[in-house]
């Protein structure tokens, strides 16, 4: 690859924080976008300049974020409803190729992928762990 | 394999979730919260354990729900502090041999560890996977879909 993948990362909480730190040590460009600038402070400090204010549903607040450039957008906000609506417009109207959201409920992550939008869901995946851990330690 | 005596402590969605795995699964699974209403989360199909409201961080709970007899309790509240406390209570006051509890924030993860309980961060395994769905795309090219 001859550019560094540009990651527009929305919602800069604990898990959208943690993510930016990740792919930024592996090499890619991120930007965050949050509507709360207290949220940056999660961040390490050489990521302030990839940070941008704003209500990520307002297309200049992406576009100020390198949307058009992006090859990903990772909804990561608290809310579902806001990942899904976030991540169909980064889509359909930027075009944007991959569009991955956090989803809190299990069960809605179905709908999320009929809009193409691919999922994460904590929940599932820490019940899987769960699951594995004790299959390990398992008393006889 | 014999089934396992699970407590799941707090039943939002990550406990529920887990009640209803476990309960399927064929272990016996005991799920405590402070609200009733919260027990609305446990599947009819899925879930055929024991309900217990209370507040778990009172020992007299804990033993409503048998708590001496457990294999396994898992602290899953939507409070890193709390399911620190249960924890810690199932671990050296009723001695529950293996104790879990969900971390919210993965910088405790290590203090969790120290202190012999096992950790659930949903924060990191969902870290995790978008890192592997990010570059799997890359890797396919970037524009697999």
């Amino acid at each position: 690859m001859a550019l560094a993948p540009l990651i527009v990362i929305v919602g800069c909480g604990r898990l959208g924080s943690h993510f930016a730190e990740r792919l930024d040590q592996r090499g890619c460009l991120v930007r965050l976008v949050d509507r709360d600038a207290a949220a940056f402070a999660l961040l390490p400090a050489h990521l302030s300049g990839n940070c941008f204010e704003g209500e990520a549903l307002d297309p200049a607040v992406l576009r100020r974020a390198g949307i058009e450039r992006a090859t990903h957008v990772i909804a990561a906000t608290p809310k579902d409803d806001r990942n899904l609506a976030v991540a169909v417009v980064c889509r359909k109207a930027f075009g944007v190729s991959i569009a991955i959201a956090r989803v809190g409920d299990p069960q809605r992550a179905e709908s999320f992928r009929e809009f193409g939008i691919r999922t994460v869901c904590p929940t599932a995946l820490a019940g899987s762990a769960v699951l594995s851990m004790i299959e390990e330690s398992r008393p006889r | 394999m014999r089934s396992l005596y699970v407590i799941v402590v707090g039943c939002g969605r990550l406990g529920s979730h887990l009640a209803n795995l476990l309960s399927r699964a064929g272990h016996n699974v005991v799920v405590i919260d402070r609200k009733a209403a919260a027990f609305a989360g446990l599947a009819a199909d899925a879930y055929s354990g024991f309900r217990v409201e209370g507040d778990a961080s009172e020992p007299a709970v804990l033993r409503r729900a048998r708590i001496e007899q457990a294999d396994l309790l898992i602290a899953a509240t939507s409070e890193d502090n709390l399911n620190l406390m249960i924890a810690l209570v199932a671990r050296k006051v009723f001695g529950v041999k293996h104790v879990m509890a969900r971390v919210y924030d993965p910088k405790r993860e290590e203090t969790y560890r120290e202190l012999g309980l096992e950790t659930v961060c949903p924060t990191l395994i969902a870290g995790e996977h978008f890192l592997t769905l990010v570059f799997r795309a890359l890797e396919a090219g970037g524009a697999d879909s």
